[in-house]
């Protein structure tokens, strides 16, 4: 319980710089932020200007503004764009969100589907032809960037074999299921080949170290199949890294999605904030940055806590 | 077979016996063999399957630069020792070879980006005054490929010296002063890591629209925190070493620990891990360009620019050259960034040199 305090007692530090960075865009743009964000013609308009002063409190002082901004997030009030009128920044978030938690969902469950496998594999046959193929191949997939991967895909799939549609997406709403993962099929392909690669070569290590115990030696010597030993001795023990660094890699696959979503044209959170930045649209900029970085802390808290609990040796006190 | 360092290479090679001699001219079969078998494929695919399907042609190139590449390698192996890690000698290599293209730009060569409407989407040839063709606006792609090396190789080199400046010093100070030092670079740390990468770049770029300058300040704001924790958790169990109190103990000043006793211990892991973090950073610099935030693709071509321009689904159709050998380039560079930093490391931290 004392690890769980310690943890929840570290985060609120980083939560509050978090949240005052996120807050202070508008603080850091050089001059009349309404200006910026209008563009010079709309920002003649008094109430356009009006508009940005009152969505952005321009004329609060730093300090007052963020803690109402603060008071207003506490209550699941994000503001509106200045943008687009009246669109608030809370049902962006609703409508968006789902679509990128689902990209990240699958291609997480898809890496580690594959990578447990692969890396038992590689471990149990350490030196081997097929190890170092392994290990080749996931050096390489660690140095090639997502949207490479994506785009190589849309090139084979759909120009040379037109087999998959290569961008937009069918909302689960609408009940085609068959068009639905379709769709869903090239982006997560792209998004987990590095989380693979990682896995894999993560859970190598660790698996080779766990077979050097004497427990396995004597498994083996009671008659136990290889496979049998691997899974059900060998796994557990060798997992716990695994299970830190899927919860670490999560701030990867975050900016995956947004590479993924732009490259498929997915209408999630990360197609939405490269589109505010390129529209200057700041306050729907920082609302989702905001979601994303909170989203992100209190997941690594939780996983940090989890290993803390499952891994005795270093639950304190 | 394990990899081994180069070290234990040389101690061997003084006293070559039997079997290892004849592994050595079996290797040297093999990878001449390889090496041939892969020219021819590669010759062929330039030359006689130009006009036909574009698969095959992906697969003889593919075959062709497995076979010239392993066929290298264990060239490589039978001229220095079978135990000698070539991938990372042809990983220099490849890092030499465009370094050399930077200069031979710098100097004037293939340096042209003007457009030129008459020769658009030309396919790479080597047999044309273009080798790598042209793009959409008939702009050469060798010459804004090598621009692009220049960019990325400069925002990298930059943000790991500032990171490495910068980062080395706090970290260190951290690690040795401990206390208050320690706990505010904690929490500052801890608070520019809590951002996910990309999202942090997107912030900066959001206020400060991209140039070389912006993105190369940008991405040190990650590489400094990345690099102080590294060199903080070296500094912890240099300073609890005997020769620190040793020099402690003869009245040594702070900054002289720091900067003569410590920094020289700390700097060789730091720097195995500067080319990982350089590999990382180029990768961050294409994203940002990718998804049209990052440099200004007017003014300045860059890998990640280039890509973001060819990547639309009809045009890779017609001219799939203008995503693929800034891509390919661009993954060369990243391996062998990387391929170079795991050796290295592997080289200077034993513990983990056992497989």
């Amino acid at each position: 319980m004392k690890t769980v305090g310690r943890t929840i007692i570290r985060i609120i530090p980083v939560l509050l710089i978090v949240s005052f960075f996120s807050s202070s865009y508008v603080e850091l743009l050089p001059g009349d932020p309404a200006i910026r964000l209008l563009g010079q013609e709309r920002a003649q308009e008094p109430a356009a200007r009006e508009l940005v002063h009152r969505e952005l409190r321009l004329d609060d002082n730093v300090i007052v503004r963020y803690g109402k901004w603060l008071g207003d997030v506490v209550t699941g009030d994000l503001g509106e764009s200045v943008k687009t009128h009246g669109l608030k920044v809370s049902d962006t978030i609703r409508q968006r969100l789902p679509i990128t938690l689902e990209l990240a969902v699958v291609a997480q469950a898809l890496a580690l589907i594959l990578a447990i496998p692969l890396g038992v594999y590689a471990a149990y046959r350490a030196g081997r032809r097929i190890d170092r193929a392994l290990n080749t191949a996931s050096f390489a997939a660690i140095s090639l960037p997502q949207f490479l991967v994506g785009i190589l895909l849309i090139f084979i799939l759909f120009n040379q074999l037109d087999v998959l549609p290569p961008q937009g997406w069918t909302r689960l709403t609408e009940w085609d299921w068959w068009d639905h993962t379709r769709r869903l099929i090239m982006p997560v392909v792209a998004l987990s080949l590095t989380e693979i690669a990682v896995f894999q070569r993560l859970l190598r290590a660790d698996m080779m170290a766990t077979l050097q115990n004497d427990f396995v030696l004597t498994a083996r010597a009671k008659g136990m199949s290889p496979a049998h030993v691997l899974f059900r001795h060998a796994l557990r023990p060798s997992s716990f890294s695994l299970i830190t660094l899927a919860g670490v890699s999560t701030g990867r696959l975050i900016g995956g999605t947004v590479i993924i979503e732009v490259l498929f044209q997915l209408p999630g959170m990360g197609l939405k904030m490269v589109d505010s930045i390129t529209g200057n649209d700041l306050v729907v900029l920082q609302g989702l940055v905001l979601v994303v970085a909170v989203a992100y802390i209190l997941l690594n808290m939780l996983v940090e806590i989890t290993y803390a609990l499952l891994d005795p040796r270093i639950r304190r006190g | 077979m394990a990899d081994v360092t180069g070290t234990v290479t040389e101690a061997e090679a003084t006293e070559v016996t039997d079997p290892e001699r004849g592994r050595r001219v079996r290797l040297a079969w093999e990878g001449s063999s390889r090496l041939v078998v892969g020219v021819v494929l590669l010759l062929v695919q330039l030359l006689v399957t130009y006009d036909s399907v574009a698969w095959l042609q992906v697969i003889l190139a593919l075959g062709g630069i497995y076979g010239i590449l392993t066929g290298v390698g264990q060239l490589i192996r039978a001229g220095f020792g079978s135990r000698t890690d070539p991938a990372t000698w042809i990983s220099m290599a490849w890092l030499i070879v465009l370094l050399a293209f930077v200069f031979m730009q710098l100097a004037g060569l293939f340096d042209s980006l003007e457009a030129n409407f008459d020769d658009r989407e030309r396919p790479p040839s080597f047999t044309t005054d273009e080798p790598l063709g042209t793009d959409q606006l008939g702009k050469s792609i060798l010459a804004q490929s090598i621009r692009g090396a220049r960019i990325s190789l400069i925002v990298g080199l930059g943000a790991v010296g500032i990171g490495l400046a910068v980062g080395s010093v706090i970290g260190m100070a951290a690690g040795y002063f401990r206390g208050v030092t320690e706990g505010t670079f904690n929490i500052l740390t801890d608070a520019v890591l809590a951002f996910p990468a990309l999202i942090l770049l997107f912030s900066i770029v959001a206020i400060f629209k991209g140039s070389v300058l912006v993105i190369t300040l940008a991405l040190s704001v990650l590489s400094i925190p990345t690099i102080g924790r590294l060199s903080r958790a070296n500094t912890l169990t240099f300073a609890a070493r005997e020769f620190v109190t040793a020099a402690k103990s003869m009245g040594a000043s702070n900054s002289r620990i720091l900067f003569r006793e410590i920094m020289p211990n700390v700097a060789l892991p730091l720097a195995s891990y500067a080319f990982i973090i350089v590999a990382v950073l180029i990768v961050a610099e294409t994203s940002l360009a990718f998804l049209g935030v990052g440099i200004d693709p007017i003014s300045t071509p860059t890998w990640g620019n280039m890509i973001q321009e060819g990547r639309d689904p009809n045009l890779l159709e017609d001219a799939p050259h203008i995503v693929f050998v800034p891509g390919v380039m661009m993954f060369l560079t990243v391996l062998s960034l990387n391929r170079i930093g795991e050796s290295l490391r592997v080289l200077w931290d034993p513990r983990e040199a056992k497989l």
